[in-house]
């Protein structure tokens, strides 16, 4: 009979080398070799039959050594899988509730502010009346998203973040407005924080508030459904 | 005598065979692909080549647990058990299987076929 543990030691080194210094591993699979040639054997079979009977379950030592790799490791698998996975339930999502809000954003923009408008209309409020359209329509966006996130399996956490997905999009904008703002010109703008922090709440906080709304509402209203 | 299943099916059915045996006994390798075989009567075979990623795979999920332990015949196998996480994972991945075999019936009348 062979030594099987050196056998499967040979081959599996040779077929994959940094992988397999795991002796235990090395001692199940021989195990397994043994037990299988053991089996032929005890059918009748001859010896070198019984031999290559039992190393016929291997299929290719280098196929083997991959799997076993991937297995043992699970790197490769894990992270293409979690990233496929994250892809699916938070980045498309968030995409595309960011794309729909702002492409209704620009609708509302150009309808309300053309030039061609009478005065009286541009210069009251009412010319601004989309931000606060925009604003209320925001929960739809939100709970989009959270839909979007929850039909591709993802988690309450991960639905939340992608209903609120265009809010922290506009924050990161607004902190790097910001930092330009702070390099290049601090002396113009340092008595005009006020206007600066107003920025953000208009275009991150209450546009982000009003985006959970949506998406808590929506993945509440699931709930109450599923139960 | 069954057909032998194709490779992809039995691939996707491999986590819950091998943790529903495990759930009446702990095991080793070579025992597993034996006792699947005989209770499929050959129609499910898993080769060391599919069988140990596998179990190497359910083990870093922590869903079982490998021991070296002395056999019958006085030989050193590792013998895989069941873990409580395992054991919980069993019952609604019989589920997600129960259902999908109901709505492949629905559909394709494989019951009867």
């Amino acid at each position: 009979m062979p030594d099987w543990n050196a056998l499967v030691q040979e081959r599996l080194r040779a077929a994959d080398p940094p992988s397999f210094e795991e002796a235990e591993m090395i001692a199940e699979l021989a195990a397994h070799l043994e037990d299988l040639y053991e089996e032929s054997r005890g059918k009748g079979m001859c010896e070198s039959d019984a031999i290559g009977q039992a190393l016929g379950d291997i299929g290719g030592w280098r196929g083997l050594a991959g799997k076993l790799r991937r297995a043992r490791g699970g790197e490769e698998t894990m992270n293409y899988q979690s990233m496929n996975r994250r892809t699916k339930t938070l980045w498309l999502p968030g995409l595309i509730g960011l794309t729909a809000s702002m492409v209704w954003l620009m609708i509302l923009q150009r309808a309300t502010l053309k030039p061609s408008m009478p005065g009286p209309w541009l210069h009251s409020g009412l010319a601004y009346m989309w931000y606060l359209v925009w604003l209320i329509s925001q929960p739809l966006f939100g709970a989009a998203g959270a839909y979007l996130s929850r039909r591709a399996g993802g988690e309450r956490l991960t639905e939340l973040i992608a209903s609120l997905f265009p809010a922290i999009v506009m924050f990161g904008v607004w902190v790097v407005l910001v930092a330009c703002i702070v390099v290049t010109r601090y002396s113009h703008v340092s008595h005009q924080w006020p206007l600066v922090f107003a920025g953000a709440l208009f275009w991150s906080v209450l546009p982000g508030l009003s985006l959970l709304l949506g998406g808590f509402l929506y993945l509440k209203t699931q709930n109450l459904a599923r139960s | 005598m069954v057909k032998r299943i194709r490779a992809n099916i039995a691939r996707g059915s491999t986590e819950l065979v091998i943790l529903s045996l495990l759930a009446e006994q702990p095991l080793y390798g070579f025992e597993i692909s034996r006792r699947i075989e005989e209770r499929t009567e050959g129609a499910l075979r898993f080769e060391l080549a599919s069988l140990y990623p596998m179990l190497y795979d359910l083990e870093r999920r922590g869903l079982v647990k490998g021991q070296w332990q002395t056999n019958s015949t006085g030989r050193d196998r590792r013998y895989y058990s069941l873990t409580p996480k395992g054991k919980t994972q069993l019952a609604p991945l019989r589920r997600e299987w129960r259902s999908f075999f109901q709505a492949l019936d629905c559909l394709a009348g494989v019951s009867d076929a």
